[in-house]
């Protein structure tokens, strides 16, 4: 367990399945995240026994509120080269009730502390579209820097996304 | 395939030990993600198993038209077909083909190739800021800027910033 102020990260387990098919089912839920094709009860599952051992080639987290509510899922991936202790966080809250409490804030900070005491990681970075705003503060507000814009690297929704690169350094998570 | 100064074809086995030398040389490689020198052996098992170029990943051997030499190649990795985007690989390794515009070439050809052949709307490509000729072919080539990574690859004792840069299909010389 992997606690933060609000939320703590836990190993995902087979209980979680069934939550994450109905969510990620959700499209309004997943706009931000380039899910385009619907998932399957048995992907999920899959996941979930995939991801039951967080480790260093994927840190992969349900994510739940301190009282034990599952918000969704987190993690830390793309640590192919170890060498270069860098890794791409990607952190999905699809449960759209618990939007606007914080707990994405919350989840980036925990999950990136966790990436760089634990994980020995030098650099965090990430991927959003350009006109998710709500993201892209949240993330700021976590220390993460703009680096880059990504001109017309995303179709969905029958046009093309830019993506906006953004990391974070060791010693500059707040 | 042909460009003004160059032809890209399919590689082969026979293409081996030019890339061993390559891979020997640390001029060809500082400026390359690569960190572990491959054997001759292992490079052969590579070329003799490898599938034909597909969608995903087309990549090709770059002649030298006036002298038919091999002096390096050319790929595109993650050819997604949804955003119909890449990213470009390229390897110079012959130094008697460096500044002459042979890097240029394969690189507009195979451009040319992903957005007329492929049907790609974006290519994309990192380099090491320091790279400073190679930035300079890609934008002769018409690639932009979009921004820099801070710290993303590690290498010779220190971290190094990339560059991040893009063409979109109505960018691409004709």
């Amino acid at each position: 367990m992997v606690p933060g102020a609000l939320v703590r990260l836990r190993a995902p387990e087979p209980a979680d399945a069934e939550s994450f098919y109905e969510w990620f089912n959700d499209t309004e839920a997943t706009a931000g995240l380039g899910v385009r094709y619907p998932v399957s009860r048995r992907t999920e599952r899959e996941w979930v026994e995939r991801g039951a051992v967080p480790s260093y080639a994927g840190a992969h987290f349900a994510v739940e509120t301190l009282d034990g509510t599952l918000l969704g899922t987190c993690g830390l991936y793309g640590t192919n080269a170890p060498e270069n202790r860098s890794a791409e966080l990607g952190v999905a809250l699809v449960d759209r009730t618990q939007w606007g409490k914080g707990y994405g804030t919350d989840t980036v900070r925990t999950l990136c502390r966790f990436g760089f005491e634990e994980m020995n990681l030098h650099r965090i970075e990430l991927l959003v579209f350009a006109h998710h705003a709500y993201a892209i503060k949240a993330y700021e507000r976590a220390g993460f820097v703009r680096e880059a814009v990504a001109r017309q690297a995303h179709w969905g929704d029958g046009r093309y996304y830019d993506d906006v690169y953004m990391s974070l350094l060791e010693g500059e998570l707040r | 395939m042909n460009g003004d100064l160059v032809t890209l074809r399919p590689m082969d086995p026979g293409d081996a030990a030019a890339q061993h030398r390559w891979f020997q040389d640390p001029d060809v490689t500082r400026y390359t993600g690569f960190r572990y020198p491959p054997s001759l052996t292992a490079i052969e098992t590579r070329l003799r198993g490898a599938e034909d170029s597909t969608f995903a990943n087309p990549r090709f051997a770059i002649d030298r038209r006036d002298t038919g030499e091999t002096i390096g190649y050319v790929a595109l990795r993650d050819v997604t077909p949804e955003s119909r985007a890449g990213e470009l690989d390229i390897v110079i390794g012959e130094r008697s083909a460096w500044n002459l515009g042979f890097g240029t070439d394969a690189t507009r050809t195979i451009c040319r190739y992903a957005f007329r052949t492929l049907g790609l709307h974006r290519v994309h490509l990192w380099v090491f800021t320091e790279n400073a000729a190679a930035i300079r072919a890609y934008e002769k080539a018409g690639f932009v800027r979009e921004g820099v990574a801070r710290d993303r690859w590690f290498k010779h004792g220190r971290w190094h910033d990339c560059l991040l840069m893009g063409l979109l299909a109505d960018e691409a010389a004709p």
